[in-house]
């Protein structure tokens, strides 16, 4: 078992009054699956995202990732999981905007001690896995939009992680685009790795191979196609 | 390996923003720049110091009524004020009793002695001495033209006087003055020898602005009621300690000072000059000091200022940071990275400005240009920490911002 979420409650104090985005959750995944959450906004798709990726820490229950129980971890601990454990690919990229993408891409691997040269060997390399092995020194804004998701879902590779988080990836892409990014979560999944994918668009979810429904802070399904 | 990430990302940082970088090191740059240029132009004066105050020359000392005022020694002048008046007949008890001394003069100033010559004056701001034969050359002063005083001029009080340059060059700039009459506060004096011209001292002083009549004379005219100055010229190779000891022990005998009591006069020698001199420097080098202080801390409040923005600009690349996995620390020395790195920056500005500006202010006033190294590897200290300072809220400010807010933010 790679995600073992056994009865998480996220509870958010907004104001005076407490929002419950996630009410008891249960929810098991195991290595090289690859999942779709959907659900619509507010039902609580968001926060599962952030708890999974470690972004965020559960009111009450328990999550045990890896064999690791992260579920009251310092930020710092929290840190140290996502450089190791999780790769994101977000909907607006996150890349830094004045580094190159051979920059952007070794990032992770600064923040882990890996020395100067391997790092830039390494992230040739995940850069190439992407198809932009001859875009490495150029700046996210000389890119186009499947570029610099291609550059993000480089760096979320980098460190092997165990979950690949995508975050609605292709939801500022035109559809054509949007096919090949997702060609490359299909390919990324078939080579051994796991991937989350949250989103709310049906044809996206349909690549995966389990689609998991929230509504109110609770699962409502959990179908494999 | 964090460190040097962090340092090429405050680099990058700073050379993206050079016009904001340099705007907001203005200050700790002014600070630095003062303190520097100070300490810079008083470290010049003091080299050329021992030079420009050997005005007694080596062996020649001077008594005084008081000790040169420093504003220091608060209640010790009271004391003084009752002193008797040093009185010219001591240079003669000198001169008879001691030894161990070559030539002792006595000799009185004063400052408001407008000089005139037929349609042209002098301001008032030339020194007129009454002295003795040994004036020149205790005082360091030499002939150029024509005599200086004698005993006669001593004795029959003529009315003869020995001109400096600043007042040649007033009074007589197409006549040769030697021979001609001028006028001081009513009385006639005959011009009798010109000094050499000496330029300026240390100070932008000219040292060409003194002027010389017999002793005797100037008692007559404007009354014997001031305490004279005395000059001592130690013979060769005697020791200076040992005369100014036998002097000092005439002068008690002349002016009945009892055993176990102090002296009522002061003793000067080159050595107390220079320390005089260094005494006062110390204080402007103080206030130079609170001055480049003020600046450091205006130019941090910038500092702080400029790197609250800069977290806040960039709270969306923390968020970032924080999401691929830097921890606390990380980012916490990245942004402090470039708080020092922004003040050092401008401290090695203050650096260069100042010492340009002492560069030039040595040649204007031809002191020797010097820089003392701690003061170089001070400022340098003193900016990081100055970064350190101003950096440590903002940096723990975006340290600790969460992951997933500052990822959201736009």
């Amino acid at each position: 078992m790679l995600i073992q979420i056994n009865d998480v409650t996220k509870i958010y104090q907004l104001g005076d009054i407490n929002v419950r985005a996630l009410d008891r959750v249960n929810l098991i995944i195991h290595k090289n699956e690859y999942v779709a959450i959907m659900g619509p906004s507010g039902s609580g798709k968001s926060t599962l995202m952030n708890i999974v990726g470690c972004l965020d820490v559960l009111t009450d229950g328990q999550y045990v990732l890896n064999d690791n129980d992260v579920s009251k971890l310092t930020d710092d601990q929290l840190a140290e999981i996502r450089n190791k454990e999780i790769g994101f690919a977000f909907q607006t990229f996150n890349l830094l905007p004045r580094a190159n993408s051979l920059h952007n891409v070794e990032l992770p691997l600064i923040y882990n001690g890996t020395p100067r040269n391997q790092r830039k060997e390494l992230a040739l390399k995940a850069l190439e896995r992407v198809g932009l092995g001859d875009r490495a020194l150029h700046k996210p804004n000389e890119l186009s939009g499947g570029q610099r998701q291609r550059v993000a879902i480089a760096r979320a590779l980098i460190n092997n992680p165990s979950i690949i988080l995508a975050d609605e990836p292709t939801g500022n892409l035109d559809s054509k685009t949007g096919e090949e990014i997702m060609q490359i979560f299909n390919e990324l999944n078939e080579a051994g790795n796991t991937i989350i994918l949250v989103t709310h668009e049906e044809h996206i979810a349909k690549h995966s191979k389990r689609v998991i429904k929230l509504l109110d802070g609770k699962i409502i399904e959990d179908e494999r196609n | 390996m964090i460190i040097r990430e962090n340092l090429d990302i405050a680099l990058t940082q700073l050379k993206s923003g050079k016009m904001r970088s340099f705007l907001t090191t203005t200050g700790i740059t002014i600070g630095i720049a003062t303190v520097i240029f100070i300490v810079a132009v008083l470290e010049g004066y003091n080299k050329s110091i021992t030079d420009e105050l050997n005005v007694l020359g080596a062996n020649v000392f001077q008594v005084q009524k008081r000790d040169v005022n420093t504003g220091v020694q608060v209640g010790h002048g009271n004391v003084e004020k009752y002193r008797k008046d040093l009185k010219r007949e001591l240079a003669q008890a000198i001169r008879q009793n001691c030894d161990l001394v070559e030539a002792a003069g006595a000799e009185v100033w004063i400052y408001d002695g407008m000089m005139v010559y037929k349609d042209k004056k002098t301001n008032p701001n030339l020194w007129v001495a009454g002295g003795e034969p040994e004036f020149f050359i205790n005082n360091g002063y030499y002939l150029d033209r024509g005599r200086v005083l004698t005993d006669e001029d001593i004795k029959l009080k003529r009315r003869v006087i020995v001109l400096g340059y600043d007042a040649i060059d007033i009074l007589f700039p197409f006549e040769d003055p030697i021979g001609k009459y001028i006028k001081i506060l009513g009385t006639k004096f005959q011009v009798i020898g010109i000094l050499e011209k000496m330029g300026n001292s240390a100070f932008g002083q000219s040292k060409d602005n003194t002027n010389c009549l017999p002793i005797t004379t100037f008692e007559e005219l404007w009354g014997s009621n001031r305490s004279v100055n005395l000059t001592i010229r130690v013979k060769e190779g005697v020791d200076m300690t040992a005369a100014q000891n036998q002097v000092i022990g005439v002068l008690r005998k002349e002016r009945k000072v009892r055993p176990g009591e102090d002296n009522d006069f002061a003793i000067f020698t080159n050595d107390t000059l220079i320390d005089s001199f260094n005494n006062i420097a110390e204080k402007v080098q103080l206030v130079a000091m609170l001055l480049g202080l003020v600046s450091l801390l205006v130019g941090s409040i910038g500092v702080m200022n400029i790197m609250l923005v800069t977290v806040t600009e960039r709270t969306r690349e923390i968020g970032i940071r924080k999401a691929i996995g830097a921890k606390k620390n990380v980012i916490l020395t990245q942004f402090l990275s470039e708080s020092v790195l922004l003040s050092i920056a401008g401290g090695i500005l203050g650096l260069l400005f100042g010492l340009g500006f002492a560069a030039l202010a040595g040649l204007a006033l031809s002191i020797p240009f010097t820089v003392p190294v701690w003061v170089v590897i001070g400022s340098i200290l003193v900016t990081s920490f100055v970064g350190l300072g101003a950096g440590m809220y903002p940096a723990s400010r975006a340290a600790r911002m969460d992951p997933i807010n500052a990822l959201r933010y736009e």
